[in-house]
Formats: C-alpha cells, structure tokens, sequence
C-alpha cells in the first residue's frame, strides 16, 4: 500500500495509504483526545490495552501520556506505518516508548502463533482504532473476534489455555450445542449451561463460574 | 488470628453491622478483623471503626465483564480468581457471611478457613451450611411472619454468635467531615433527607415542601437543612425553589458521606424515609423520624435503637409490574409530619400519644425500643399502649429459643431451605 503525507488543517502530518487518510484531516491530536474519552471506562479497568489499529499513532502516543501505567500494544498489518511510527513519534518520545510495544502482524495464520501470550491472563482490553480498521475490516475484526474470545471458535481457541475448561472441551453434547452458530456470541450462559452438565463435586473452577453465575440472574 | 466478615449488601447494611465488627473486637480482642464489602461502597471505609482491613468486592466490573461484548469472555474470571487467592493467601481462622445470598454462598464455599465458618456457604455438592441457629432461622422462618421478627442487625450480630447485650451502631467522624458539614450546622437545626435510591420509597417533593412549611411556622428559629449527594442536586434544587416559594428558611447540602455523617451528628432531629441516613442518624444518637414509604420493610431495616419514631400509612397499593405485592401508600398528611415533627422535637411524648390515637386511620406512629434481651422492636404509639401489641406471639418464642442457643432449637430448625 501507497503510504503518503498531507498536513491537518491543525498542521500536524496526516497519513495516506493508497489515497485514504488513516487519521483526521483537521485536527488528528483532538480525534485521539477524543477516542481516548469514548474509550475510558474500557481502558481505566484493564492494565494492558491491546489497539487494534496504528494509523498515524497520535491515538497511541495520546494514550501512553494518558495512561503512563499501562501497557499498550498495538498490532498493526502494515510494516511501512511502524516503522514511520518509530522513526517520526516514538523516537521523540522516550517516556512513551516503555510502555508500547508495536506489532506487525499482516496474515490470518499467524494471528494464532501471537495471541496465546495474551490468552493465559484474560485481562487486556481490545481497543479498535477505526479510522484504520475500517481499510482492512475483515483482518482486524477477525483478530478483534479472537482476541477477545466470544465467538465459538476463539473461544475454543481461548480455552485450550484454561487447565480449568478442559471439561467443557471434552464435552461434546455441549460443544455441538455451542457450535450450531459460529457467529452467535457466546455469554456465561453457554458455559454454565456446560457446568450444569457436570457431576458433583464441582472444581473449585466450576464454583467459580456459579459464584459469578449469581451476578447475571 | 484472622477474622473475615462478607458484607457484600448496601450502604445501609454495612453499617448494620457494625455492632457485629464491635462484638467480633469484644469478643477476640487480639485478632485481626476484615471485611469484604462491593467496591461501589469504599466512600464509607473512613468512618467504620474496629476493622483492619477493607477487601472489595468489584461487582461492576465483573458484571462488565460478563456481560459486554466488548470485553474478553473470561476477565471476569479471572479478577474473581484473582480475589478469591488473595483472599485465601491471608489464611483466616474464622470466616462470617453476614450476606444471605446465592453469590455470596458460593463464595463462601471459595473462601478458605482454618477453623470455622458461619453464615450461609455452599459446598462442592450445592450443600447448604449455615453453623448458626440465627441464620438457620433467618433462612427457614423469616418470610413467614409479616412484620419480621428480628431487626437485620440483630440477626446480623446474634447470628454471628456474639455475647448478648445491647449493641448499637457506631460510625466515627472524620476531620474532612467535620469541615465539610460545618456550613450547614446552626444552633439548632434539623436534617431533611427527602430522596432514596428508588421512587418507589419516595414520599414526593410537594408533600415535603408542605411539611416543612408548616414546620417552619411552628419553629422559625430551627435551621432546616435538605442533605443529599451531588448526583440529587437537580431534585434538591426543585425542592429548595417550592420552599423558597413559601418563604421557607432553608439550606440545601450536597455532602460526601463524611460529610453527611457530621452534619447528622450534631442536628436535632433527622426527617427520613428507607435511607443509609438513618443509620447514620442511629450511629451518632440523632434522633429520627422515619417515613415509610412502598417496599420499605422497617420491621427489618428500620431506624434502630431507643426513642426513633417511624410513620406509615394505613392504606396499601399495589404496583402494576408487580401485581400482588403491597406497598405502604405514599399519603401521609404533610401537616401530621409537621406535628409529630414538632412534638417529637420537644420530646412530648403524651402529644406523640395523642397523634397517634387521633389519626389511628389514616397513620400508624410507631416509636423504637431495645427490649430487655437488647433485641429491637417497633411499638405502636397509641393513648393506651400496650408493648407487645405489633408482634405476634412467635416473636417471644423464637426469641426465647435463640437465645437459649444451638440445643433448644434443633428440634425447631429441621428442614433445608434456602433464600
């Protein structure tokens, strides 16, 4: 993809690719500032913030000044717009480099081999970038899907790295019930359904999922 | 050793038991006591006394997490193992579930203990423990009796097996309190706490507009001061302008709970409907009047200690959602409130009497007591009173056998139930 510069009506740089630009054309320190207030109650409750989506990198730079204390990691498919990043932002910026960390992933496959790191802890929150995402939706809201682990097969995906799910994996009354719709999303309902399923005496696990059971009915 | 408490009600209920903290700092002095209490409450932590330490519980953010798509299928699971861990890396001898619920019983069978467990708890067989004949009470017998026979505070603290006595609430002030409150405080001043969490217990702003008035005529001198929190402001305001219509001297308080705490302590009188306030009230001594309004059970949360006085209407309604269930009406007369204000600020007590025979139709005044076994109760106020008249029989006898203990009960308190 064709990556070219214009300035903002704001003067600061905006990027192209392939003609489309990845940022706002007016003022992209004020959309980041912006992106920023629409995601605070996600990005406040999570030490770990995955964006999906680098763009320009104003939305980025913005949220580690923010957020000096979280970790941000963004994943991106275009190798040209990190290392533009890195050359232009982040090596100006030392105090933000710490804390970001900038990953090129361009093919489906390869998603998988990634996200693992992530599946042990469950707690990070999926960040979308859209001005970005919107120019390759199907590759970000595929990671978007797996990342976060409700739609059947990313939750499978998820739960082979859950010593504590296993059951539900090997049950295959549930997992066929599950699995008629690889669209639906799926909700605590579906695994308390599965833990239904199961014999006394319940893991401490599967009392676990009861307890929180309790705070959906 | 370590104690652990499950709290995990509303503002009201944690300062429902804090006679439980005192009477778990009485009886082991030396130990270590914990509370776990919903996260949404930490506002209070400041003003509860004998506890060491505050764990909270993040409903908000495990509801979040179960329930919005946005956020991984399995965070909630994790901050929630995460709790329970650290939970159980303190090693506590002795856990209390003050919280009769499904969630907390699940969590109490998470909870480990070194040598005891009481309150309701669900093993890895969805077995029921309860190890307190209160609670086994609590748990079979109370929806059968209408009124309620025990206070929820005293269900709290005997249930918990604590020494018999008479323990009252006890919140402590705070220097940040004290300075917030001190520009609403006067000689002589009454708080007015017209709004609760829901409508459904809310007398309406006209009928207080209408009893403040009249009170205003009876005591010019008396400061009246309208407490809320910041996020009432709007409602405070519409009522501050009806009052500022009648000419009604008034000052309107958005106060942190600190604050509210401070500015009850040294008011007169405390005029309130189902609110955590009142509990305040009762923790500092402030004398109350409570009105109740739609679900509002007070045989259970009502104002507590000696002296309170509590109106209700005579007439019930039901709601349309919820069809069969009644509600205590909203019509109580504004000018009555006024009266009984008025009375029970000069502590006349043969006026309260009469007040209460006079309107016997369209009003019940009740006023509060600690009987002799340090249990609360409400006695209807009448000309001709009669102490025991409210509650059935089965309160004595319930009341003799729990306290009696474990052995005198057994035989009552045999079959499995569970909220």
């Amino acid at each position: 993809m064709k990556i070219e510069t214009t300035l903002s009506r704001s003067e600061d740089v905006v990027l192209l690719l392939n003609g489309t630009s990845i940022c706002s054309r007016i003022d992209p320190w004020l959309e980041a500032q912006k992106w920023i207030d629409l995601n605070c109650s996600l990005i406040e409750s999570y030490p770990t913030l995955i964006v999906l989506g680098l763009g320009a990198g104003y939305h980025i730079i913005r949220l580690a000044e923010t957020f000096p204390n979280k970790k941000i990691h963004v994943i991106e498919n275009n190798l040209n717009l990190i290392e533009l990043f890195d050359r232009q932002m982040l090596s100006k910026n030392k105090k933000c480099r710490e804390h970001i960390t900038c990953h090129w992933i361009h093919e489906y496959k390869k998603i998988k081999d990634w996200e693992f790191r992530f599946y042990r802890d469950s707690r990070y929150a999926v960040l979308r970038f859209n001005p970005r995402c919107f120019l390759e939706k199907d590759f970000y809201s595929h990671l978007e899907d797996m990342l976060i682990g409700r739609k059947f097969e990313s939750f499978v995906e998820q739960a082979r790295f859950k010593n504590n799910l296993t059951f539900l994996l090997e049950n295959k009354n549930w997992l066929d019930s599950v699995s008629s719709d690889q669209k639906k999303l799926l909700s605590i309902n579906e695994i308390l359904s599965g833990i239904e399923q199961q014999p006394f005496p319940l893991t401490k696990e599967q009392r676990i999922w009861k307890t929180l059971g309790e705070l959906i009915k | 050793m370590k104690i652990l408490v499950l709290s995990l009600l509303r503002l009201g209920d944690v300062v429902m038991t804090t006679p439980t903290f005192s009477g778990i700092r009485e009886k082991y002095p030396d130990a270590e006591l914990h509370v776990l209490m919903n996260q949404q409450f930490k506002s209070v932590e400041p003003l509860i006394p004998f506890v060491d330490e505050f764990k909270y519980f993040d409903r908000n953010q495990l509801q979040k997490g179960l329930g919005e798509a946005n956020r991984n299928i399995f965070d909630s699971f994790e901050r929630l193992s995460l709790l329970i861990n650290e939970l159980n890396a303190e090693k506590y001898d002795l856990v209390i579930n003050l919280t009769h619920n499904y969630l907390s019983a699940w969590l109490m069978g998470l909870i480990e203990s070194q040598s005891g467990k009481i309150g309701l708890e669900f093993d890895e067989f969805k077995k029921t423990h309860l190890n307190s004949t209160w609670f086994e009470f609590f748990n079979q017998h109370s929806q059968k009796y209408s009124p309620a026979l025990f206070h929820f505070s005293d269900v709290y603290y005997y249930g918990s097996q604590l020494p018999t006595k008479y323990h009252p609430f006890t919140l402590q002030e705070t220097e940040r309190g004290k300075k917030e409150a001190l520009p609403y405080q006067a000689d002589q001043y009454i708080v007015v706490q017209p709004l609760t969490s829901t409508d459904d217990k809310n007398w309406g702003l006209d009928k207080f507009s209408e009893a403040l008035e009249h009170f205003n005529r009876f005591f010019p001198s008396c400061k009246i001061v309208l407490l809320g929190a910041p996020f009432e402001k709007d409602q405070l305001m519409e009522l501050s302008m009806r009052l500022n219509s009648s000419c009604t001297t008034h000052q309107v308080a958005l106060l942190s709970l600190e604050g509210a705490l401070s500015l009850v302590k040294k008011a007169s009188l405390l005029l309130t409907l189902d609110t955590s306030i009142k509990h305040f009230a009762s923790a500092v001594g402030t004398k109350i009047l409570e009105l109740v309004i739609g679900v509002s059970n007070f045989f259970e949360t009502g104002a507590y200690g000696n002296g309170h006085v509590i109106v209700r209407s005579q007439k019930f309604c039901e709601q349309k959602n919820k069809p069969g269930q009644k509600y205590y009406a909203k019509d109580i007369p504004p000018a009555l409130i006024a009266i009984v204000m008025r009375a029970f600020l000069e502590n006349d007590q043969f006026q309260l009497g009469l007040l209460a025979s006079e309107w016997q139709q369209e009003v019940s005044i009740f006023r509060t007591k600690i009987d002799e076994s340090g249990l609360w109760q409400a006695q209807v106020l009448s000309h001709n009173e009669n102490d025991d008249d409210l509650y059935s029989p089965d309160r004595k006898l319930w009341r003799s056998r729990l306290l009696k203990g474990a052995a005198h009960c057994s035989q009552y308190l045999g079959e499995e139930k569970c909220l």
